[in-house]
Formats: structure tokens, sequence, C-alpha cells
């Protein structure tokens, strides 16, 4: 249940995202949007740590339209883009200008070796008309049949080389550019996880880095072509007869017009077969999932009787919009051949009135026939690369998402003493961690001892609205402190703070006495092990899961941190025990199971300080016991946070904290809190439902 | 599989026949055009020639014009009804096949479901469905030209010129050969790029769901490099595969440049050898049809390609229709009705695979008498849940039998069967609607103030009225606007009302507080319910103690039934579970 909220906080997020994404604004504008937009987005997070379900079907449906508009956008700021890739692309600046002049080698070639058509014909005519003699035209013929060889061979030859080129290129950029989106990925605040959702994240290295690739291995290449061929087959056609040309141009937009005209008019058919197909999908989506009630109260044929209704409102519209989608690509035919009749008659007027030759107008014709299709290209080109420069916005956009702060200086060491009973640093797993302050002098050990103090600290994902409000809670190394209530009521919140995935805005957390923002980040988490609230696992095996914790660890502490989480058991009774893949989707365990693995994971950290959130909240009430009698032994001295929805599982902790909306509300043990009377004890006895 | 996919076109064979014929017209058009072209290339030759009038010759060019123009109409409404019959036929096709899965579906055993999983069938039901439309749509319009132009266009060729169309003989089969030569080299490269492809988002979407774990280990500099790995994977098998396919373009262009200039070649040495074998109009109109041939061998290999493509589709959707539900009622007696509330399970163990070496419940046998109460207790993965569904038959015992009423399950019709038996399943399905039209599941003829009642049974009522629109609340798909313990109790209310001979309540209040939870169980206990049978499943040891008996289940097995005070006493298991729930309150 504590999932649901979460990820529709990330929905709601991405609407807002989206809304200012479509705003055209000048660049400053833009900069001052942006920064209301980071507010805004704020508040959102704050909004929905709430519990909030309101998202209707319908809304769902139109985020989704919103989503999917947003793919398509066009991005905000052409010119900064291009600039961008453009110094991207530089490395292979040399490259890319080889590949530009074999481009146009290719295209001049291939148009001008076309046009030794011409001569062929007329010496055909020449020799018909009995003006040269047949051997002697023949001569003619093959000399320019050569040529033609001669000139298409070198035109695919030079096709080759640059499509390899390309590939070469396009390739390393596209590994280099999801490499350097990986990298700065890694660095990114929690904040920005938090936000998106997976498939957005992934979409930026999967169709935003191939847009980005066809762009330089398609589009730049066609774009020079289809320019060259567009310009050299009208300049061509003009000057062997721009009657003709003229004409058809004309004729050709008219007919456009008629055809935008009507497909115009079509597109509320095409909303409809949309919505009607949402419809079927959402149905036979909802009532799969709920198959088994189905079944279980005999509903098998209402439902298929509501599906099927559906079904035919889906079919009916359907066939109206696909006559007239199917429709188009005859109507775009008609008009290539009316053009091509108008062409071939008007031209043979020109012929019988002499201002043409036979030659001439067959390779006109030919010429003809292929003029629309690079101008076609080159409007399906530009939109193309519109959205392959929104695609490489939305990368750089990424790239250009500040990574997490991190100032601290102190850092943490392991101690050990020496022969001459000196303490000396360690790289070994052996000896007392101690944070390694730097000071003018060099530098102060402070022992770990796992003392946390939050002191009067406020918080609030986004600005007004605090999550946490003057939170005050210390805990003492072998201590466990737990934090009990709500959903929504900053339990997780506190933890986040903790281990900084999140900064404090007002207060301060200190580690033995240390500000925890002084310390590295790196170290600070080191120093702590996290069982979180989603049982996430890797691809791979389960030991290399429970190895997770500790990169370096024997097969036999793998054993020994299972033992403690209680998966040992289970673990051996799988096929392939230890070895057993973990599926990505993590289907051949259970939930439970997921959260002893988890656990285990964190035990094998041997880290000073753990924080157990929602750690056993799948598992039953009495497998947890014996976690937690083996976790007891291991974190004698250690201090432990815990943070749990099920009170069986905080009972026995020295400081339990109850928060409600934000504050603590209650603190003491368990016997303080029950004979106190209060929320706990309501909440424990039962009269109050915990959401 | 065929036939059964071909049953689906019924309705629409006549339609869906007209379209290749419409296809076929519109191919004999387009290929009548190069000619028209070629005759007037003709009639120019012959300005000048004896015997030729610019009259004849102005005649000529009016003759050909008109043909022309009405080719164009004959493009327009042949295409109309090409596009007209394709769209209703295919939609149709879609329409019977989305309708027969879906039906399909629903009539699956759980065994068929929990092995072809939800959202598996989910993706075959939304997304398969629509790509095999889209390829029948486009298979009787779009593909089917490639072979019609590919073999008509090559008939007037070699109507044109004998001699010419040799070309084709060494031409058609280097083309073959070098798509096949292609295919066969790029297709294992393809698989393998998808693997690649794969394994790179597999481990993208690991660290992206992961960050957390990441980031509290500090493993971001591991992850970089499992990451760069991938990465690197990807784009050396991606430079492989498109290697190949570089070649694809110009060896093409090559072939077809190839035969234009040795027709031309034969073609003005024929001309010019002057006994009217061939004019310079038809060597234009061969030189046409030339790339139209042999574009057309491309529409080919796409068609064999979208095929394959589909036939991903086609087997995944057969795959369904292939399942037999693995528990059906064929051989119930009609008339078998259960008499009694009386449940029993005799020597029954049960596995969901019958592969599987361990059985999943072991030996049970338990009789529940006619109006009892029954709780049952256990830890994760005792199998409780799997106990109770063998009840209305959501599966079937493995071995031994389960009885209802004194009567072995399997003697009754699903629906007389299940009719009496409601079960409130551990995930809380409710479907978009309103929260009345969600109760009245239970019992469709049930009047609003019988729905009330159930409600207010099931201690859902007051939440229920504190909505602005009550009862008439509209609940979003699978129900997500109400909060999980208002879920659970609208669906006990659901099975209150189906008044059945026995309830099942599997781990169904988890979520209700306790003293809620209390309320639950003594309308439960209330004169109405007295000959209802009643079992309850529960993690939470306050919602069995007060049960006639209580079952205590650990791995798959029965050890131990008694009341709470006996097991209390005697049973360990229980004992520490409830020593594990129960401290607290102990103490004080």
């Amino acid at each position: 249940m504590s999932k649901a909220p979460l990820e529709e906080e990330k929905d709601l997020k991405l609407d807002n995202e989206q809304a200012d994404s479509e705003s055209p604004l000048s660049p400053k504008e833009q900069k001052k949007a942006e920064r209301k937009k980071r507010r805004e987005e704020k508040s959102k997070t704050r909004k929905s740590k709430k519990p909030k379900k309101e998202e209707t079907e319908e809304e769902r449906k139109e985020r989704e339209k919103e989503e999917e508009k947003r793919k398509r956008n066009k991005p905000k700021d052409i010119k900064e883009a291009t600039k961008r890739l453009l110094k991207y692309f530089a490395r292979y600046k040399a490259l890319l200008v080889i590949v530009a002049i074999l481009v146009v080698a290719t295209t001049v070639i291939s148009v001008l070796t076309s046009l030794a058509m011409m001569p062929i014909y007329e010496a055909l005519e020449n020799a018909l008309k009995s003006q040269i003699s047949g051997s002697e035209a023949m001569q003619q013929i093959i000399r320019w049949l050569l040529i033609m060889a001669g000139g298409y061979t070198l035109s695919a030859l030079c096709n080759l080389i640059y499509t390899r080129i390309m590939l070469h290129v396009s390739s390393r950029t596209m590994a280099n550019m999801r490499r350097d989106l990986f990298n700065h990925l890694q660095g990114l605040p929690l904040q920005y996880f938090d936000k998106r959702r997976t498939g957005e994240i992934m979409s930026r290295f999967t169709s935003d880095v191939n847009r980005v690739s066809s762009l330089l291995s398609e589009y730049f290449p066609t774009l020079i072509s289809s320019t060259i061929q567009a310009v050299m087959t009208i300049t061509i056609m003009i000057i062997f007869s721009w009657k003709l040309t003229l004409t058809i141009t004309v004729a050709i937009i008219l007919m456009f017009a008629v055809v935008f005209f009507i497909t115009s008019k079509c597109s509320p058919l095409f909303k409809q077969q949309q919505k009607a197909i949402a419809e079927v999908n959402g149905f036979s989506e909802e009532y799969i999932r709920g198959i088994k009630v189905v079944k279980l109260f005999c509903h098998e044929e209402k439902t298929k009787a509501a599906f099927n209704e559906l079904n035919e409102n889906y079919r009916k519209v359907g066939v109206k919009a696909n006559i007239i989608s199917g429709f188009m690509s005859p109507m775009m035919s008609m008009i290539m051949r009316v053009n091509y009749a108008i062409v071939v008659l008007l031209g043979a007027v020109l012929v019988i009135n002499g201002e043409m030759t036979i030659a001439t107008l067959i390779t006109y014709l030919d010429k003809a026939k292929s003029y629309a299709s690079p101008i076609a290209s080159l409007a399906s080109c530009y939109s193309s690369l519109v959205s392959a420069l929104a695609g490489a916005e939305r990368v750089f956009e990424v790239l250009d998402t500040p990574n997490e702060t991190d100032e601290g200086k102190v850092t943490l060491v392991r101690l050990v003493r020496n022969a001459l009973g000196e303490t000396e640093e360690t790289d070994g797993e052996q000896g007392e961690f101690a944070w390694k302050v730097p000071t003018e002098q060099g530098a102060e050990y402070v022992p770990l001892k796992g003392n946390i103090e939050v002191k009067d600290v406020t918080f609030s994902y986004v600005e007004g609205t605090d999550v946490l409000k003057h939170i005050n809670v210390s805990a003492k190394s072998g201590q466990k402190v737990a934090f009990v209530g709500s959903t929504g009521a900053g339990k997780t919140t506190i933890t986040n703070l903790i281990n900084r995935f999140y900064e404090i805005d007002r207060g301060e957390i200190t580690y033995d006495g240390i500000p925890i923002q002084d310390i590295k980040k790196a170290d600070l988490r080191h120093s702590m092990a996290m069982v979180l609230q989603d049982t996430k696992l890797f691809a791979g095996t389960i030991a290399d899961n429970i190895r997770y914790g500790k990169l370096d660890a024997t097969d036999e502490e793998v054993i020994a941190a299972a033992k403690i989480a209680n998966a040992h058991s289970f673990i051996e009774k799988m096929p392939d025990g230890y070895q057993t893949e973990i599926r990505a989707d993590a289907v051949n365990i259970s939930t439970g199971q997921a959260q002893l693995i988890n656990i285990a994971r964190a035990a094998i950290a041997g880290a000073p300080l753990l924080i157990l959130d929602e750690a056993t909240s799948s598992v039953d009430t009495r497998t947890e016991r014996h976690i937690e009698l083996g976790m007891d032994k291991i974190m004698e001295d250690r201090t432990v946070f815990v943070i749990a929805h099920r009170l069986s599982t905080v009972r026995n902790s020295q400081d339990i904290v109850v928060l409600e909306n934000g504050e603590i509300i209650e603190e003491g043990d368990h016997q303080t809190l029950i004979d106190k009377g209060g929320k706990y004890y309501q909440l424990y006895t039962g009269t109050f439902e915990m959401t | 599989m065929a036939k059964r996919f071909l049953s689906f076109t019924k309705g629409y064979r006549i339609l869906t026949l007209i379209c290749p014929i419409m296809v076929f017209l519109d191919v004999i058009i387009d290929l009548q055009i190069p000619e028209a072209m070629g005759n007037v290339v003709d009639i120019l030759y012959k300005i000048g020639q004896e015997g030729y009038t610019p009259e004849m010759i102005r005649s000529q060019l009016m003759i050909n014009l008109l043909k022309m123009l009405a080719l164009c109409a004959a493009t327009l409404v042949v295409g109309y009804i090409a596009s007209r019959c394709s769209a209703i036929a295919s939609m149709g096709f879609g329409a019977n096949l989305r309708r027969e899965l879906f039906f399909k579906i629903q009539d699956l055993s759980f065994e068929n479901i929990d092995k072809m999983k939800i959202s598996s069938l989910i993706t075959r039901m939304n997304n398969d469905v629509s790509s095999i439309q889209g390829v029948y749509s486009n298979t009787i319009v779009t593909f089917i030209k490639g072979p019609f132009m590919l073999i008509t266009a090559l008939i007037y060729a070699l109507e044109i010129s004998r001699d010419l169309s040799v070309i084709f003989a060494f031409a058609l089969p280097a083309i073959v050969i070098v798509l096949c030569v292609m295919g066969i080299i790029a297709v294992p490269l393809f698989k393998k790029m998808l693997e690649k492809t794969d394994k790179f988002n597999g481990v993208l979407r690991g660290n992206i769901n992961g960050i957390r774990v990441v980031k509290s280990f500090v493993r971001e500099e591991h992850e970089k490099q499992k990451f760069d790995k991938a990465n690197r994977e990807l784009m050396k098998m991606d430079v492989r595969t498109q290697k190949i396919m570089l070649y694809m373009t110009p060896i093409i262009m090559f072939v077809i440049y190839g035969c234009m200039i040795f027709a031309m070649w034969r073609g003005s040495d024929i001309i010019l050898m002057g006994n009217g074998d061939l004019t310079p109009g038809q060597m234009t109109t061969f030189v046409a049809y030339i790339s139209q041939v042999l574009s057309s061998m491309m529409t080919v290999m796409l068609v064999v390609l979208s095929m394959f493509m589909a036939k991903a589709s086609v087997s995944r959707i057969g795959e369904v229709f292939k399942q037999e539900p693995s528990v059906n009622d064929k051989e119930a007696d009609e008339n078998a009705k259960v008499e009694n509330a009386g449940i029993e399970f005799r020597n029954v163990s049960f596995k969901y695979d019958s592969a599987a070496v361990k059985n999943i419940l072991e030996d049970i046998n338990l009789k529940i008498e006619p109006g009892e109460t029954v709780g049952i207790i256990g830890g994760t993965g005792s199998a409780k849940s799997t106990l109770v569904q063998l009840i209305p038959r959501l599966y079937d015992a493995t071995e031994g039998e389960v009885l209802v009423g004194g009567r072995n399950v399997k003697d009754y019709k699903f629906e007389n069967l299940r009719r009496e038996i409601s079960v409130v399943l551990q995930q809380n399905v409710l479907f978009s609607g309103s929260i009345m039209e969600n109760i009245r599941w239970g019992d469709p003829s049930a009047t609003d103030e019988q729905v009330i009642e159930a409600a207010k049974a099931a201690q859902a009522h007051e939440f229920i009225s504190e909505f602005e629109k009550g009862y008439d609340t509209e609940l979003g798909q699978g129900g997500n606007t109400v909060s999980g313990g208002q879920r659970q109790r609208i669906c006990i209310a659901r099975a209150i009302l189906s008044k059945s001979k026995i309830i099942i309540l599997d781990d169904s209040t988890s979520a209700v507080d306790t003293s809620t939870d209390a309320k639950i169980r003594a309308a439960l206990r209330s004169e109405k319910f007295a000959g209802t049978t009643k079992i309850i499943i529960a993690q939470r040891i306050t919602s069995i103690m007060d049960a006639d008996r209580i079952v205590v289940m650990e791995d798959g097995k029965i050890v131990g039934t008694g009341t709470h005070e006996e097991l209390a006493k005697n049973n360990e298991i229980y004992h520490e579970i409830f020593v594990s729930q129960q401290e607290g309150v102990l103490a004080q």
C-alpha cells in the first residue's frame, strides 16, 4: 500500500512538467518559468506526500495523451539544441565533412548521369530520321551508356563509403551519449528519480538517443542529398521547359490542398477511434486483472456481453476512420498519375510545336517522375529532424541537471593499534571505525559510535508545506529507535535526511557530534546499511544480490548473512540454491522472500548503523521474531532505526517515536506509551485504523 | 492454428477477397501509364514521317490523353472500393479475434491463468491483437501489391520484347540471392542484437529502479562498470549488424541501373536494325518496367519480413487458444445442488505444477460442520490460501477429494457450486462503476435495501455514507479510489450479499482496524448467518481467536486444531505466533 502513493506522486509531477515544456517562451521568460516550475514541482511533491488517490481513469488517459504529445514535442530552442549537438559531434568533425562531400558527390553524379539518357534518344531519333547511320548512332549510344555505367558505379561506391563512415560515427556517438547519460545519472539526487517514472528515464537512453543517432546516420545525409537533388532536378526541368514545370507545379499544389482539406476534416474520426480502442483495452485490462473475482461470482457471461459492446463500438468507429485513411494512398497516386498525364500531353504538344525535342521530353519525363520525391523526403526529414532535436534537448536536460551536492570533508576510516601502541589507519577489515576530521594541523580522529542527534529539523519537499516540523530525536549506540505513524506521516523522510538522500531545510543532524553535511556522502552512506521499503533486487543470482552489500564477500559470509536474515532455509530449497537467478521482475520469489534477501544484503555490509524501513512488512510475525533475534546479536553496540506499520515489529525498541503529519506526538518505550493511553495505545489496541 | 485464424474472417470473407482484386486492377492501371507514355513517344517519332498528317497525330494524342485521364479516374474508384472493403474486413477480423480471445480468457481456469500470467495475457489481448490486425489489413492491400506488380510487370515486359526480358532471368535471381544471403547473415545477428538490447535495458532498468539501493550502498562505480560493459556490447553488435545492411542499397541500385543500361544497349541495337521489333517508345516503357519489377521484389521481401514479425504475435495468441481449461465442469451433474454447508477434505494433497517434486499441501484431512466458524492461521508460505481455494474449485486437488455438502466438488456445475461459496480473496479486486454496482455483483437482483444491509454487516455503510455521492460513488479502475481497508470492506459486503452457504475470508481484513474487524465478525456470528459455514484466514491472531475451531498450518500441513485456549496451551507454533503478537497486551 505504501507504494501506490509514491507512484502517483511521480505521475503528478510529470504532469506538471509537461504543461511547462509546451509553453513557447523566450529564453528569459523560460528561465523564470523554470524557476517557477521547480517551485511548483516541489509543492506537488509535498502535497502528494499525503496519500492521494483521486486520479480517475479519464485523468490517466488525459495524462497519457499529454505524454504522447510530449514525445512528439518540438524542441524549446532549436538553435541552442543544434549548437550543443554540434559540440557533441565536434570530435568527428573531419569525418562528417568527408561524409558531406561524399553525399554531395553521390547526388551530383547520379543526377548528371541520368541526363545521359538524352543524347541516347537523340542518337536514336537522328538515326531513325536517317540523319546519321545506324552504326554511327550505336557508337554514340554505347559511349553514353558506358559513361552512365561509370557514373552510377561511382555514385554507388560513394554511397557505400559514406554510410560506412556514418555508421562508425553514429554508433560511437550513441554509445558515448548513453555512457555520459548513465554516469551523470549516478550522481543525480534522489529527487530526480522520485519525480520521474522509470520508463521516462529509460526513454532518454533508448528512443531519444536513437533519435539523435538517426539524425546523424539518416537525416544529415538525406538533408544534403535531397536538397541538392531537388534544386538540380527543378533547375534541369526549368531549363528544359519552364512552361511545363510551371504547369505541373501549380497542378500539384492544388491537388495537395484538396487532400489536406479532406484529411483535416477527418481528424475527429481518428480521435474517436483512439478513444474507442482505449476503452476496449482499458476494459480488457481491468477484467483480466480481476478475472478471479469474475469467475468466483460467475460473472463470465455478463463480462463477455459488456466487452462485446465496446468491441463492436470500436469496430464501427474504426471502419469509418480506416476507410478514409485507406483512401489517402489512392488519392496520392491519382495525383501523381494526373500530373504525369498532363506532362506527357503538354510535352507532346511542345514537341509538335517544335519547342522541344523528343529526347528532351523523355529525359524530362524521367525527371518529372522523381521531382516530387526529394521534396517529400525533405518535408518528412524536417519533422523527424525537429523531433530528433527535441530528443537531443531532453538528453541535454538530463546532463544539465545538477549533481548531488557534496562538500563533506570528513571521511570514514578504520583504526588499528600498531606495535608501538599508536593508532593508525588501515585498509583492512579489522579495526575500529572512526571519522577522520581534517583540521589545520592535519587530522583528528573521532571514534564512530553511532550517536545520531536530530535537532529541531524542519523539512519540506517543496517550500511552504513542511513534511517534518521541528523534529528532535536522539539515538545512542546500541539503541533501537522506532518510528511509527500513518502513511505520509514523515517516517521515511527522517531516514531520507539521515543518509542525505535529501538535504534538510532547517535544523541540524549530527553523527557522533559531526554535522552530517560535513561528512563525505559516500562515507556517510558506507557507515549505514539500509533495508528499504521497496524490495528491490537486481537481475543476477541470489548470492550476487546478497553480495551487493559487500562486493568481495566470501560464500561463507553470504551464507552467514542469509542465516541472520532467516533466508538460508528458503534459499536452500530453491532449485539452484544460492545460484538461483532472480528474474528481472523477481517473479520467482515472493515479496516476503525478497525482503529477507534485502535484510541479508544489509547484514553483510557490516555497517555500524542500520536503518530498517518497513523491512519485514510482508514477513509473518513469527519469522520476523526470528530475524529480530538474529539481528539483535550483530547489532549489539550499534544504532538501529526501525520504521514499521506493524506495531509488533517495533515493540521492543528503546524509543518509539509516534509521528503524525510531520510532528512527533508521542515518544517513549512500549510500556510508557501503553500506560499513557494515547495514540499509540489506540493504534496498538486497534481502535484506530492506520492508513 | 491457421484454421482457427481463418475462422475469424467469418462474415468478411467476400470483402477480404475483393481487396486483392482491386489491388490487381490498380496494378494494371499503374502499368498502363508507362505504356501510354511509350505510345505518345512513338507517335511523336512519327512526326514528319510519310503518311502521318498532323490531324492524325493530334487525334492519336487526344485518344491517349483521354485514356490516361480515364485511368486516373479509375484509380480513384478502385482505390475507394479497396480502402472501404479493407477497412470493413480488417476491423471485422480484428473485432472477431479480440472477442474470441477475450471470451477464451474468460473461460480459462486459474491454473491456466497462473501459468500464462495476467500481465502477459493483457499484453496479448491489447498489443498482439492490434499488430495481427495491422498485418492483416496491410496484407490484403499494400503487401499483396508487390507480388502482383512483379508478375504483371514481368508479363508486360515479356510482351514488349523477349530479347530484352532476358535480363530478368539474371537480375531476379541475383536480387533474390543477395537478399537471401543478407537475410541468412543478418537474422542471427538481429537476434543477438535483440538479446544485447534486452540485457542493456535490464541493466538500466535495474539501476533506475534500485537507485536507492545503489546510493545507500555507495555502488555507483560498480554500476557504471556494469553499464559500460552492456553498452559496449550493444554498440559492437549494432555495428556488426548494420555493416551487413550497408551493402543492401548500393547492391540493389547497382542491379537496377545495370539492367537499365543493358536494356538500352540491346534495345537501341534492335531499334537500329530497323525491322520494327522494337520502337523507341517501347524501350522507354520497358525501362520504366524494370524499376517497377525490381522494386516490387523489395516489397515481396518486406511482406516476408512482416509475416515473420506477425508470426510471433500469432503464436502468442495461438498459445492462449490452445489452453484447455484444466479445471472444468463438463462431467458435472446438471442437477447437483449444494444441500448443506459442510466441507470435508479427505487425504488431500496438492501442487500447482504437476512436475514439482514437493507438494504444496500434504495429506490434509479436515471436516467442517455446517454453520461452524473455522479460523486458519500459519506463517507465510504455509499454504492456507491454497487450501481454501480448493473448495470453490479454483484449483483441483492433485490427490484425495474435497467434499461440499457431502458430495465431491467435481459433481457440481461451477455455477451451482460457486453460487454457494463466497470467497473474499487476498487481492481485493473491485471494478470501475459505482459502489452500489460493485456490491451488487454478489446478487444482481438485490434491492438497494439488501445492498445497504450487507454493507452494514461488513461495516462499510458508515464510510460509504460519508462519501459525497454515497453508494453512487464511482470507483476507478481496480477500485483504486478507496483506501485498502475500505476496499476490503466493500469486498466483504459483496460476498455477504450473495447469501452463500459458505463464506471464506482470506486474510481480507488485514487493513481494517481490529475493532472494526471484531464488529464484522460479530455480524457474521448473528442469527442470520447461523447456518453459514465461515472460514477465516488471518495473520492477526485476534481475528480468529473466537472461532469455534482454529486450524494451525505449517509448510502445507495441518499441525494442530482446537480452540484458542487449547492451542495456546498445547501447540508450540500457535503459542509462538500468539506471543509474538500479544506480548505487550499481556503485559498490561
